[in-house]
């Protein structure tokens, strides 16, 4: 078996029969459980039809500062406009979306290990951090240091340091995926800071076409997905796919037995979460998240 | 990993001119796709012959010269043990020691670019070099060190069109209509590296239907490396 590497320690040499009930005392890897039953970035915006309508909306933003100044529209382009060019600095704009292109950009998105995540996501996720936010752009990581969550601006041309970034949790470098579960909004510096003391994915144990025990990260999106030894195969053998009975599924949606990791759409997760409400499902995801 | 100042001088084996047209074609397929995803506005920038990358993993830097080609890379790679090793600036120097003088001193320059930290006490954060002497880019890295410690960062611009482009239709999130834009915009510009290349007027409605109020920063960015607004 390869040798895994920092952040996959949990997965090393050890099998343990995944407890559907009881996921987070049985397994060893700990952190991938995390990981596969962390909700999708956004779910909760996509979730509500007023947040959705407004994360949904041509957004208009313009750094002053470290200040973030934005506008937020349906059909008011000139408005807009008159009101972004007053001290004649150039306003950048999220276009406006509808169902379809979330849903074409959806239909595309291939999910890997060690590679980035698209313009598409990072998008999906600027515009359901700005609506949490109450139109403020936020890191989702608590800073200490700033007694609070930092506001974070997207790039505007200059320089800046809390210049937002669509960060993987479980590192790039070591394996993490481009899962929108896999995703949280991180400062430019916090993300420096973070370094290479960041977790790695636990699931990856193995890397089509490496010719050595270590992670390649390649960034290529023709590969598998790497494959967590113990979920998939008892550790018995090398698996084949990702896990197909993780801890982490849910009764009931949309088929029986799914796994949250298929259901990493966040606006599919809206549907999820509010049949939830009468299914018992976010108990379940509470206790599993 | 070795970041002292006593390093071999390696070969790297980078052909400069390919890089160059790696670097293009990121810069067309930016373009294309800035009025759509605006913050991607920093990810890829010239200035005469700087082209500078940057992104949540790191930034690089090269120098290319009309008449020499590649001259100088730059690199900081966010996730490199290295940045450990970053307590005097003479630390960014020690990538380029051994190298021609006029290449040192440049490189002096660059390292402005590189400068990070908090108050007064900046530094510049460089984790890896090369430079160009002779027609063979040098480095005193090995090659695996170098790619490790920031070479990673422009592992794209080093790939051929082939590989490249299904890498960016995935990750930059393109359709087929502003593909095929910057792909003409790639192959006129690398068949004639010091003419401008004119973008249409279909072109950039294209462009446009995306959202047309980023087209102005959309035309700037195009206009750094050669590409003109019809």
């Amino acid at each position: 078996m390869p040798k895994a590497v920092d952040g996959a320690k949990g997965c090393q040499g050890k099998s343990a029969e995944p407890d559907t009930n009881n996921p987070a005392v049985d397994c060893p890897c700990n952190s991938f459980l995390r990981c596969s039953t962390r909700i999708p970035y956004g779910a909760e915006v996509w979730a509500d039809e007023n947040k959705k309508q407004i994360a949904m909306s041509a957004i208009s933003y313009k750094s002053v500062g470290v200040t973030l100044v934005l506008t937020y529209t349906r059909g008011l382009v000139k408005k807009l406009r008159a009101d972004l060019s007053e001290d004649g600095t150039k306003p950048l704009v999220f276009r406006g979306l509808d169902e379809k292109y979330i849903k074409d950009h959806m239909d595309k998105l291939k999910i890997h290990n060690g590679v980035d995540f698209t313009n598409f996501q990072k998008l999906m996720v600027g515009r359901a951090n700005l609506v949490q936010n109450n139109l403020v752009m936020r890191s989702d990581v608590y800073s200490k240091k700033k007694g609070g969550y930092e506001q974070v601006i997207p790039a505007s041309g200059q320089y800046e340091s809390n210049e937002w970034n669509v960060d993987h949790i479980y590192s790039k470098s070591k394996g993490g995926c481009n899962r929108f579960c896999n995703a949280q909004m991180l400062g430019r510096q916090a993300n420096i800071k973070k370094n290479n003391k960041a977790f790695g994915c636990i699931c990856a144990q193995t890397v089509p076409n490496a010719t050595e025990d270590k992670f390649s990260v390649n960034g290529k999106t023709d590969s598998e997905l790497w494959k967590c030894n113990t979920l998939c195969n008892n550790g018995k053998k090398p698996p084949n796919k990702v896990p197909q009975t993780p801890p982490g599924m849910i009764d009931g949606y949309p088929d029986k037995n799914c796994k949250i990791c298929t259901l990493d759409n966040p606006c599919e997760w809206s549907e999820a979460l509010q049949k939830s409400r009468k299914a018992g499902l976010k108990k379940e995801i509470d206790k599993i998240c | 990993m070795n970041g002292s100042d006593d390093r071999e001088v390696n070969r790297l084996p980078i052909d400069g001119t390919e890089l160059w047209k790696g670097c293009i074609l990121a810069s067309c397929v930016h373009g294309v796709m800035l009025t759509e995803f605006p913050f991607t506005l920093k990810e890829h920038t010239w200035s005469g012959g700087l082209y500078v990358t940057e992104n949540g993993e790191g930034k690089a830097a090269l120098i290319f010269s009309e008449e020499k080609g590649l001259l100088l890379g730059m690199f900081w790679m966010y996730f490199s043990e290295r940045t450990e090793l970053v307590l005097t600036d003479q630390y960014a120097r020690s990538h380029y020691k051994g190298a021609p003088a006029e290449i040192q001193e440049m490189a002096e320059t660059l390292a402005e670019l590189f400068e990070d930290g908090e108050g007064d006490k900046k530094l510049p954060y460089v984790t890896t070099g090369f430079w160009q002497e002779n027609g063979q880019i040098l480095s005193r890295d090995a090659y695996e060190d170098w790619l490790a410690h920031g070479g990673y960062l422009l592992q794209h611009q080093m790939e051929p069109f082939e590989e490249a482009m299904p890498y960016y239709e995935d990750v930059c999130s393109m359709d087929e209509p502003r593909m095929e834009i910057a792909e003409r915009l790639y192959r006129e510009r690398i068949q004639s590296p010091g003419q401008q290349v004119v973008l249409t007027k279909e072109e950039q409605a294209v462009l446009q239907e995306a959202e047309p109020r980023n087209m102005e920063v959309c035309q700037e960015v195009f206009e750094a490396f050669g590409v003109v607004f019809a």
